[in-house]
């Protein structure tokens, strides 16, 4: 009985706090005839303002939750992969430290101060006419 | 027909008015009614315009046909054919404009058909059992002599007026003896203003030509 | 006139001219001989004229005139045909009435005028529309990149509201997924 009332406790708590998760996309940019993925329909008048190309296609997705600051991985495909460490939050700032990885490469890491809601774009490889870029969202 | 005569360069006549708005529009509000009761199959409201109208339309076909008989067809015709469009006639139009274009319209045509010259003798036409709304020159107790020379002058103009083109005819009968102003005759003759100050501009020029002798 | 428009010669005469014209071919006639000649031929031609009327009067008294038109009508029975109402051409009723038409365009100019300043004619929203409050600014800190000949630089878009690291010099080839990394265990 009394382990009962402590799970149930337990996920009442758990259920009360509010997760902080990311999301990650990887998205591929071109001038290709087409419509952009309905996925980021609220994503492609941000994209098309800051790079300006007119289609934009989910190439991949990746949500999950901070849990301590233990470091996610987000493999986005395409061999780009993102890892991302959760290291304090005040005033609803959240701090992050991220790499971009493309294969074995490092391209880019950084360390963010973020809003929760807040997109950041991160402008990676181009090739010819395609870009690709790697949107990252903290959820709460 | 009176007018002020306008001096030599001098004295340049003011804006034309010939008739106060007033009488103008009163004339015209009659006609409308007569106008309207003819419309709904009335003769005797057209007898009344026709018996308003008579002379003023035969001295035009006279002035565009320069033939009494001619002119008197015309003038019967002119009236037959607005019997037959009183139906078609806009109450805000003016009768007396309106059946002056019918005649001008059948004179014009009349004349294209048959180039007459004219064959009544001056002192035939002259009739004493006629209504007094004709029209005499200003003179009294002329002399023979005058009278011969009044005759002779008459005739001439006569030939002049008749070597002008019908439509020069019309703009000068309507001016000069009608005394239209210009928007006047601008819409019987169908034409804008420009185009009658054009056509009486070139209808003096050439008669002043064909009458230099007794200019 | 400066050049000899004898057509406005024949409107002087008529009394037809107004206002400026008039004034003008006045003006010209009383200072050039030509113009002043034709004014004066023209004259002549119009006094004779008027001096000497057609003098041709209808022998048809009037009861025997309209006896003979009603004939010809009744004759003819139902018979219809179409005479066009006569009218000024669409210029010279402009001409005939501009002054009501200039008073009518000002007008209409005024009130339209008028009314451009009140939003509501203008098709524009009474409301305030408020302003979409844009999410704050992210911070961007110890941004590097170490591939040789590559830069990144972080920004804020203020217009689509995001931030920006934007990276260059990326090359896309697939030597680069052969290349080492420095930075993290990827084996975690």
């Amino acid at each position: 009985m009394r382990r009962l009332v402590a799970v149930l406790l337990g996920c009442v708590l758990c259920g009360s706090v509010h997760a902080t998760s990311i999301e990650a996309r990887l998205i591929r940019a071109s001038n290709e005839d087409g419509k952009s993925d309905a996925q980021l329909a609220k994503l492609v008048p941000k994209l098309k303002k800051v790079f300006g190309y007119q289609l934009y296609k989910q190439l991949g997705i990746q949500k999950a939750d901070f849990k301590d600051k233990r470091t996610l991985r987000l493999d986005l495909g395409e061999g780009i992969v993102v890892f991302v460490t959760h290291s304090e939050v005040e005033d609803k700032v959240h701090t992050l430290d991220f790499e971009m990885f493309s294969g074995r490469a490092a391209l880019v890491k950084s360390t963010v101060h973020v809003h929760p809601g807040r997109t950041m774009l991160i402008k990676g490889p181009d090739v010819g006419d395609t870009l690709l870029v790697i949107s990252l969202v903290v959820v709460e | 027909m009176t007018e002020d005569v306008a001096k030599i360069s001098v004295n340049i006549p003011e804006t034309v008015a010939s008739k106060s708005a007033h009488e103008v529009s009163q004339a015209e509000s009659d006609d409308r009614d007569l106008v309207e009761r003819c419309q709904r199959g009335d003769l005797d409201a057209y007898e009344v315009l026709v018996g308003r109208y008579r002379v003023k339309v035969y001295n035009l076909a006279f002035g565009i046909l320069r033939n009494e008989q001619d002119a008197t067809d015309l003038c019967q015709e002119a009236f037959v054919r607005g019997w037959q469009a009183i139906h078609s006639f806009r109450k805000d139009a003016s009768f007396y404009t309106w059946i002056y274009r019918i005649t001008t319209n059948l004179g014009i045509d009349f004349v294209r058909r048959r180039d007459r010259r004219p064959t009544t003798p001056l002192d035939e036409a002259i009739d004493p059992d006629v209504d007094a709304s004709v029209q005499e020159p200003p003179s009294t107790n002329p002399s023979p002599v005058d009278e011969a020379q009044r005759r002779e002058l008459r005739e001439q103009i006569d030939a002049a007026l008749l070597q002008l083109s019908p439509e020069h005819r019309v703009v000068i009968q309507l001016r000069e003896f009608d005394d239209m102003d210009y928007a006047a005759i601008a819409k019987v003759i169908g034409c804008s203003i420009g185009t009658v100050m054009s056509r009486l501009h070139y209808a003096r020029k050439h008669l002043q030509k064909l009458l230099k002798p007794v200019i | 006139m400066t050049h000899h428009n004898t057509e406005a010669i024949t409107g002087l005469l008529d009394g037809e001219l107004k206002g400026l014209r008039r004034w003008m071919a006045q003006r010209h006639v009383s200072r050039c001989t030509t113009c002043a000649d034709e004014y004066r031929r023209q004259e002549q031609v119009r006094q004779l004229l008027r001096a000497n009327p057609p003098v041709s009067p209808m022998t048809d008294s009037p009861e025997f005139f309209w006896s003979k038109v009603k004939t010809e009508i009744q004759r003819r029975g139902d018979e219809r045909v179409a005479a066009p109402t006569p009218h000024l051409v669409f210029a010279d009723w402009v001409r005939q009435h501009q002054f009501a038409v200039a008073t009518a365009a000002a007008a209409f100019i005024a009130v339209v005028g008028a009314l451009w300043f009140i939003p509501a004619f203008r098709g524009t929203p009474m409301v305030t529309v408020t302003p979409r409050t844009a999410t704050p600014v992210a911070r961007v800190e110890h941004l590097k990149t170490l591939i040789p000949h590559t830069a990144a630089t972080a920004f804020d878009d203020k217009d689509a509201d995001v931030t920006v690291i934007w990276v260059t010099g990326l090359p896309w080839t697939p030597d680069m997924n052969k290349m080492e990394t420095k930075f993290a265990n990827l084996d975690t």
